[in-house]
């Protein structure tokens, strides 16, 4: 393999010995140190290989020794660069090409990110950006072992992260954290005290003794279930408290208009322009835009695939929609729509915990809505007592009698 | 004999007495040749310093040529040494 690479790159000939006596050019060609190989006898003729250079030096000794030599054909390199030598542009087009495949390679092509459930992926995107890892990114600089540990340590939600390279696309592969669950001392004596007013409509103690009933009216502090338990032999037993406590409690929220209301809205003038993306490198094919001091603009990449390998190159559609800053004026049922939705955002993140059982609307003059919620929740909140094991978490009043 | 002639010289080369290496009866490596007196795919016969080497075969062919070592290929049926 080596020795056939070494031929082809200084060139050979093979050749036809015609005479009546071939076996006495082969011994002055060998004292001429001439290497000869693939020598073949059929019939008369005899053919044989040697380099290029060695054969041009021969000729003279072939008429020494009587015989004639016959070219066959030529191999290697240097036939074929004479051959092409008047075509330049064949060769630099292939130099040109293995070039480009070269520096090519050095690029990162593509970055795939597997994995991800809560992280967001534009943030993971982002992270990775700042530590050197993006399309276009030269690949020699990069140690993507540290890279990954230091994003590992950047990330807290990251568990485990790897990056593994082939050729030119990196694929990420994300393990996210688990959180650690949310223990709860039991060994702590604790009491259960009121969130808030209420009514207590439902209750479910499962440890602790109650100090209400069914019907109690209670207010926000006060104590519900307790943690210190008296035996009928005067003995005392703390215990940590659990109950659910259902109340009916009273909430207010006010909702309100702003007076002067500027929103920014579509004007309608939209434009569509187009770049091309090489690597980092981006061109604006087309060069449209909006005549407006505010717009939107909607990106949308394309990425041709070949081979599940996305390519460096990409199209990316634009989408500019002009906004300008417009006052807004209100009749009265489209205010009251806008309140009540400022209603049910309110029910749905704040009073998410609670089953409300009755609204009582209040509208007034200024552009103000007052809703009353009638709710059903869980009031029940658990305080733990101070021992001796933890005065610092002794109750204020208790420290101040010693 | 100058330093470098030595080193462009094979090291059997090196020995008074002409070297065979037979792979089988299908190769032979010949060092310290001096030339080849005769060749067809029957029978090749090689000038060694000290003797001449004649093989008789089927489909004998020169492998390679150097200036003091050769190979033989093909299927060698019987081999005579004239001194």
């Amino acid at each position: 393999m080596l020795i056939g690479m070494v031929r082809y790159l200084r060139g050979f000939v093979t050749f036809e010995i015609c005479g009546r006596y071939p076996e006495r050019f082969l011994n002055i060609a060998l004292r001429s140190h001439v290497t000869i190989w693939g020598t073949r006898r059929e019939q008369e003729r005899l053919f044989a290989s040697m380099y290029a250079a060695d054969y041009r030096r021969i000729r003279g000794l072939a008429r020494r020794s009587e015989v004639r030599l016959r070219i066959v054909e030529r191999q290697g390199m240097p036939v074929l660069l004479h051959r092409y030598q008047s075509r330049v542009g064949v060769a630099v087009g292939g130099l040109m090409f293995a070039l480009t495949v070269f520096v090519m390679s050095l690029f990162l092509w593509s970055v795939d990110i597997t994995g991800l459930e809560r992280i967001s992926e534009s943030e993971l995107r982002d992270a990775l950006h700042s530590h050197g890892v993006y399309v276009g990114a030269f690949q020699p600089g990069l140690d993507y072992p540290t890279i990954a540990r230091e994003m590992m340590l950047d990330i807290d939600e990251i568990g485990w992260m790897a990056i593994n390279v082939r050729a030119s696309s990196a694929s990420v592969e994300v393990k996210e954290e688990q959180p650690a669950p949310d223990v709860t001392d039991t060994s702590v004596p604790a009491n259960i005290k009121a969130s808030c007013d209420g009514t207590i409509v439902e209750m479910r103690v499962g440890e602790g003794l109650s100090y209400i009933t069914e019907g109690s009216g209670v207010v926000a502090g006060q104590l519900l279930v307790g943690g210190v338990m008296t035996d009928d032999l005067g003995g005392v037993r703390l215990v940590r408290s659990s109950a659910e406590i259902l109340a009916r409690t009273h909430r207010t929220a006010s909702f309100s208009l702003g007076r002067d209301e500027r929103m920014m809205l579509p004007t309608g003038e939209r434009s569509e322009r187009l770049r091309v993306r090489f690597l980092t490198l981006e061109l604006p094919l087309t060069a449209h835009g909006v005549d407006s001091e505010y717009a939107v603009v909607r990106r949308r990449t394309e990425s041709p695939v070949f081979h599940d390998s996305t390519m460096p190159m990409a199209l990316l559609r634009e989408s500019v929609t002009a906004l300008s800053v417009q006052s807004v004026e209100r009749d009265d049922n489209s205010k009251k729509e806008i309140l009540a939705k400022y209603s049910d955002l309110y029910e749905a993140f704040v009073l998410s915990s609670c089953t409300v059982e009755k609204r009582t609307y209040q509208a007034a003059a200024d552009d103000t809505m007052t809703v009353d919620y009638t709710c059903i929740e869980d009031i029940a909140v658990t305080e733990e007592i101070g021992t001796d094991e933890n005065t610092d978490r002794l109750p204020a009043r208790a420290r101040s009698d010693e | 004999m100058s330093r470098e002639k030595k080193r462009e010289k094979p090291l059997l080369s090196t020995l008074s007495e002409p070297c065979f290496e037979f792979t089988g009866n299908r190769e032979v490596v010949i060092e310290g040749s001096r030339g080849v007196l005769g060749y067809s795919p029957e029978n090749i016969r090689v000038n060694t310093a000290a003797l001449t080497l004649s093989l008789f075969g089927r489909g004998l062919n020169l492998r390679c040529i150097s200036d003091s070592a050769l190979v033989i290929e093909g299927v060698i049926t019987s081999v005579e040494f004239h001194t």
